[in-house]
């Protein structure tokens, strides 16, 4: 026992370090924005305790809705084409194809690049002369306003923000596949199965819980998207790409509404929460199971 | 041994306190030409005053007000530079200090206050409720811009068909639009939707011009159910839905996009513009600058006339060593004018002004009508708003009545009305 609390004791000593910096760049402007919900403050002056004043003004502001839906609509089909592509990547990949090597290094390089670096090269290939407007303009004779028409630029945003992120989730799915036992797929195929029904009835079932992960951290990491907005439209055209990240920044760094922005972040964290405990609830029910 | 090791720290403890120097943070807008110039100045005042260190720091002018503001929280600039539109909040919020007289050689404020033009510091932000906080270090006013090749490619005459009314404006601009299949490759007039800073100015011109008194947050939120309110906001969408000069999609960066020769005509440039088209590839000789048009039956109204100024923090330990700094920083007109850029110093050779900048005649004539832009410290939020509203009728396809409607109700909520 005395040996074990040793060891236990020299692991926090070695996790401190980690601890201190998350409590100093996470825990603490937590807090503290749940804090400045509650005031008015500009960052200069002295703070103003306001009480509930910034949470009833941010239910009846038309733009925080706005901001809120436009997040939503961002985050869900984001997550529903990257799920759905990235497991058929790890599908493809499964196969021996030439060169997968390659090509699955090519779909995963996006992954480490920077999203400000891809927005700006995006940006351009969406200008109404870029590579993109010419190749439907050539090909299918549409002209597409990818950025500047209210109904195509979230789109455009859910475009990019699937080129980015597919391969990381074709990895997991890669690995959630390698994780089933070959004999499941050798048994079935003695019984005469086909493929199909042998990724419905074998696959799917027993990669459940990675689809779960993959959905949920998408949905967390997908509903802080930030940086392809204000790169490439700055919340436009007409606010359709306005998410709550971009609303959280502009009330903070260009109106100095310290307060209602810390609000407007507390909601943010409280529908991240709940999303966070469905997948915690989730995989202690199949935990269980 | 520890006797010697703390003889070599005293050593070196005393070394670096007799080599110390008054450190002077100053943030700044990057503007090529010009950075090299307030470089070039600041190694300059160093020479000068050996016992002090110049940092400089340039931004893009677009974020300088955040980087300024977050600056001033964590005690980390001395002395900034910030434009009209921005600057009240600053002084409001009593981030900035006074003027120093003996900085500058001088015993009063006024004194200080008539080394530049009458009115200058002012109309570049350096006043606020009865003080004067700031010196200028750019005066300037905006006219329209026009590519004369352009207009000779498609048969016009530069001398006889420049517009003078909005009307005109709008006709030349369909003239010189180029397309593709439908797609335009050339705008006839361009404007950047995405920054809202400069739909506003435009509009601030266009609302004065037709009897709108834009200069008062009163008089903007009056402005939004009158029918000059209505025409005024319907000829800057019309260009975009209604008279198709106008692809938003094309390019961002109006400057950029006409230095490129991707517009004919652009709203949003001073006299320091000749500087910056210098880094394009259209010549001086294929543009020129013309006086804003005019609603036949409006206000003889310009362009709006801005300008920057500098400022010392508040927090700033020797004000009056920060202020020297900026006295000097603004003593060298002559350099920033040699690229078209007008400093409001009475120090300043005049005859320099139409030395260097082609056409001055126009700017200065049209600085005499040139729109006041209002001084408020909800300027951030009202030209957001004003930007939306823009937004909503060219992507959205709302009307410009409605659009109106709901800038009046995103006013009221900004000014607590």
């Amino acid at each position: 026992m005395k040996y074990n609390e040793k060891i236990q004791k020299k692991g926090f000593y070695f996790v401190l370090p980690t601890l201190i910096i998350y409590g100093i760049f996470l825990i603490y402007p937590m807090l503290s924005a749940f804090h400045y919900s509650f005031y008015k403050w500009n960052m200069i002056s002295e703070s103003k305790y306001v009480g509930l004043k910034h949470y009833i003004r941010m239910f009846g502001d038309r733009r925080f809705w706005n901001s809120y839906l436009t997040t939503f609509h961002f985050t869900f089909i984001s997550i529903f084409i990257i799920i759905i592509l990235s497991f058929l990547l790890a599908l493809l990949f499964q196969e021996k194809i030439m060169l997968k090597n390659f090509f699955q290094s090519s779909i995963f390089v996006p992954v480490i690049l920077t999203m400000v670096a891809i927005a700006v090269v995006w940006q351009f290939m969406f200008q109404s002369t870029g590579v993109l407007s010419n190749i439907f303009l050539d090909i299918f004779g549409i002209n597409i306003k990818w950025l500047t028409s209210k109904s195509v630029a979230p789109y455009s945003m859910i475009l990019v923000n699937v080129w980015k992120i597919t391969g990381y989730y074709m990895i997991i799915f890669i690995a959630g596949l390698l994780n089933i036992p070959s004999i499941y797929y050798e048994a079935a195929k003695v019984d005469g199965t086909s493929y199909l029904q042998r990724l419905f009835y074998i696959t799917i079932p027993l990669m459940k819980n990675t689809f779960i992960l993959a959905f949920v951290s998408g949905v967390i990491f997908s509903f802080a998207a930030f940086p392809q907005q204000y790169v490439m439209t700055e919340g436009g055209p007409a606010r359709s790409t306005e998410v709550l990240a971009l609303l959280i920044y502009k009330q903070a760094f260009e109106f100095t509404k310290f307060g209602y922005s810390s609000a407007i972040s507390v909601a943010f964290f409280l529908t991240l929460l709940v999303f966070s405990l469905i997948q915690f609830r989730i995989f202690q029910s199949e935990s269980n199971y | 041994m520890k006797k010697l090791s703390f003889v070599i720290s005293l050593f070196f403890l005393l070394g670096n306190i007799s080599f110390a120097k008054e450190i002077i943070r100053h943030i700044h807008w990057t503007q090529p030409p010009y950075d090299e110039i307030i470089m070039q100045t600041a190694k300059d005042f160093m020479a000068k005053n050996p016992n002090v260190e110049i940092k400089v720091q340039l931004v893009a002018d677009a974020d300088m007000p955040t980087k300024v503001r977050t600056a001033l929280t964590g005690d980390g600039v001395d002395t900034f530079a910030m434009p009209n539109m921005q600057s009240p909040w600053f002084m409001a919020n009593g981030t900035t200090a006074e003027i120093i007289p003996s900085a500058f050689g001088k015993s009063t404020v006024q004194e200080v206050v008539d080394m530049w033009l009458p009115g200058a510091i002012k109309k570049t932000g350096g006043f606020y409720e009865g003080k004067y906080y700031g010196i200028p270090h750019e005066m300037s006013n905006y006219a329209a811009w026009v590519n004369t090749a352009h207009m000779k490619a498609a048969g016009l005459d530069p001398k006889k068909d420049i517009p003078k009314t909005w009307q005109e404006f709008k006709l030349i601009g369909k003239m010189l639009t180029k397309k593709n299949n439908d797609v335009i490759t050339r705008n006839g007039f361009a404007i950047n939707t995405k920054a809202a800073i400069f739909p506003f100015l435009i509009l601030h011109t266009l609302m004065q011009q037709k009897g709108q008194d834009w200069s008062s947050e009163k008089g903007l939120h009056k402005s939004l159910t009158t029918k000059g309110g209505l025409e005024a906001f319907s000829t800057f969408t019309n260009w975009a839905t209604k008279d198709g000069i106008f692809d938003p999609g094309l390019f961002d960066n109006e400057r950029e996009g006409f230095g490129n020769g991707l517009t004919s005509q652009f709203l949003t440039g001073g006299t320091w513009y000749w500087g910056v088209l210098d880094g394009y590839s259209v010549k001086r000789n294929e543009v020129m600058p013309i006086k804003y048009p005019r609603f036949k039956d409006g206000e003889n109204i310009g362009g709006v006339a801005y300008g920057y100024c500098v400022f010392v923090a508040k927090q700033t330990k020797n004000k009056e060593m920060a202020w020297k700094w900026l006295n000097y920083l603004e003593s060298h007109p002559e350099k920033y004018i040699v690229h078209g850029w007008f400093q409001p110093r009475k120090s300043l050779d005049k005859t320099l002004a139409a030395k260097y900048i082609p056409n001055y005649e126009v700017f200065g004539e049209e600085f005499e009508y040139a729109a006041s832009i209002i001084a408020t410290a909800n300027f951030a939020e009202l030209q957001d708003a004003v930007g939306a509203a823009v937004q909503r009728v060219i992507f959205e396809g709302t009307s410009n009545e409605d659009s109106l409607s709901m800038l009046k109700d995103d006013v009221e909520n900004i000014l607590d009305m």
